[in-house]
């Protein structure tokens, strides 16, 4: 009896270290911190004419292999997306950023450090621009129950 | 007990579900990443370079990547040889260390001296055209899976590394290697190293050009071997260089035109035995019928303390031993020891001065010890003799129904 109780200890360990790394998905990061993971289910990656395409039982979605920095498995896929330029919710241009969301909307802005640099509260319904001042690099705003990925350059 | 095992087996399960390989395809090549060790896949000079666990990969050359959620086993390279073609999966840890080439079912893997640490090759699948050469400068393992490889060019499997090759026949295959006539090869399967063979399963050989098994170093047969048949060898059955030991399994050799097994000494007489033979187990089961040849010939001493040695000697001044110094014949342990010949034949080149050689059971150029085991050798022809010393015959104790002609 205690012998079993022993193995079960031990094989409890390792399955536990085993499925922490359960990395069911591989997120394919761009040069301008654009990330798009998918699931390794059925995953099958081809290059062709400069592309990279990726296709498995759900979806498939190509991308330039120039604009590709990195791939790597995740347990989760990325929740952060690029800032569109487009984007009608946030921009961000000569030290302002502009804002479209309801009046009392946190934004809230942290460095790839995970610091919290600014934290505003809307004032108004509609569009503000909040003044923020800082150096080039990569940053993080969470609005909306959304996080967008910010690179300055 | 029962639900040690239950409880095993379905952890074992899980581990298995958790497990994530991804998979680098560039032609018959593939190479297998270990999910949990890729870290960062770098893309680099414009998209045209992948970089993963030191592989380099151009990008051009992938066919494409897969995942899947099998097992990654390190340290490994799989040759599966299909008809016409064959495959190669590496891994990804010695792969930076390999260059690989393979062409149809011709397959070269060549480790560089920076690889140190041992990685088992395993062969399986079938071909009536193709070959494996292996060369590097570290221990390794090769798995003859029931393979059937038959080279129309050269050797079947040729070992370039002069280290320890563990060859390991799994229990319950059989492996059949063929080489073609004609060539320059050595043999048809070829060992520049020490080869120690293992494991229960069978290993079947036929050499077209010359020896059917050759090693440049020392042969080992290790206990619970299996076997080693030789059909057919247009020079030995087996030729080894330096030392020959046998420790369990069986050999069985016919079809030769040379010797069944022939040990000779290196160049180098600081190696450990060199020309001798050590028969501790196992069985060897012997037909040699070419003219002056041995059934088995050592450049020195032989020594048998334990298992069988079964020989048919026919032909002009063929011998079933041959020794070039001594013999003892022993029996320690729990294995009985037993040589059982039927000799006949007479002279080859009678009267020529140089080549006569006359029919023998047991040649011993040295002096002869018996001490334990059974000696049953029946000599029939002109000038044919059971045993014959050209030193002194020293009788402790045993069983031996024949004559022994010897000077002292």
């Amino acid at each position: 009896m205690k012998r079993l109780f022993i193995l079960m200890a031990v094989l409890s360990a390792v399955c536990v270290q085993a499925g922490a790394q359960s990395l069911d998905y591989i997120t394919f990061r761009s040069a301008d911190g654009t990330e798009r993971s998918v699931s390794i289910d059925g995953l099958r990656i081809t290059f062709a004419d400069g592309q990279l395409s990726a296709t498995n039982n759900e979806e498939s979605f190509s991308t330039p292999l120039s604009a590709l920095s990195t791939m790597f498995f995740a347990e989760a896929p990325t929740a952060i997306r690029a800032v569109a330029t487009a984007d009608a919710h946030l921009s961000y241009s000569n030290g302002l950023l502009s804002v479209s969301a309801p009046q009392g909307e946190i934004v809230s802005v942290y460095g790839a450090d995970g610091r919290l640099v600014l934290q505003h509260v809307k004032q108004a319904d509609g569009e503000e621009c909040i003044p923020l001042s800082v150096l080039r690099g990569v940053y993080v705003i969470k609005m909306n129950g959304e996080t967008t990925k910010l690179m300055v350059r | 007990m029962k639900k040690t095992i239950f409880l095993l087996a379905i952890f074992g399960l899980v581990g298995h579900l958790s497990a994530q390989t991804l998979k680098v395809h560039c032609g018959q090549v593939t190479t297998t990443i270990p999910a949990v060790q890729a870290g960062d896949m770098a893309y680099s000079d414009g998209g045209t370079v992948l970089t993963i666990m030191n592989n380099v990969f151009a990008v051009n050359a992938i066919d494409s990547i897969t995942v899947d959620r099998s097992e990654y086993k390190a340290s490994e390279v799989r040759v599966n040889y299909a008809g016409s073609t064959a495959h190669v999966t590496v891994s990804g840890d010695v792969a930076p260390h390999m260059a690989i080439t393979a062409s149809a079912a011709d397959v070269s893997v060549v480790a560089d001296a920076l690889l140190q640490s041992e990685v088992v090759y395993e062969l399986t699948g079938t071909s009536a055209d193709g070959s494996f050469f292996m060369e590097g400068e570290y221990k390794a393992t090769l798995v003859l899976n029931n393979l059937t490889l038959t080279n129309q060019r050269g050797a079947a499997v040729d070992i370039q590394n002069g280290k320890r090759i563990k060859v390991q026949l799994p229990d319950g295959t059989t492996t059949a290697l063929v080489d073609g006539a004609g060539g320059t090869h050595k043999a048809c399967f070829f060992v520049n190293g020490h080869p120690e063979f293992c494991g229960g399963g069978a290993l079947v050989l036929t050499g077209n050009t010359k020896h059917a098994f050759s090693s440049d170093e020392y042969t080992l047969i290790e206990p619970g071997f299996g076997s080693i048949t030789v059909n057919k060898a247009v020079g030995d059955g087996l030729n080894i260089e330096q030392y020959f030991r046998m420790q369990g399994g069986s050999i069985s050799i016919k079809g030769v035109q040379g010797d069944g097994i022939d040990v000779k000494v290196t160049n180098d007489p600081l190696d450990e035995e060199n020309g001798n033979i050590f028969i501790e187990a196992g069985s060897i089961d012997l037909t040699v019928s070419a003219d002056d040849v041995k059934g088995i010939k050592c450049d020195n001493a032989m020594t048998i303390t334990g298992g069988s040695i079964t020989a048919l000697v026919s032909g002009l001044g063929t011998k079933g031993i041959s020794t070039g110094t001594d013999l003892i014949i022993s029996q320690t342990g729990t294995t009985p020891t037993l040589v059982s010949m039927d000799v006949t034949g007479t002279t080859y080149m009678p009267g020529d001065a140089l080549l006569e050689s006359k029919c023998r059971g047991i040649k011993v150029k040295g002096n002869f010890t018996f001490d334990g085991g059974t000696i049953d050798i029946s000599a029939t022809g002109a000038k044919t003799k059971a045993i014959s010393v050209d030193g002194s015959y020293t009788y402790i104790s045993g069983s031996i129904n024949c004559a022994v002609d010897a000077n002292m």
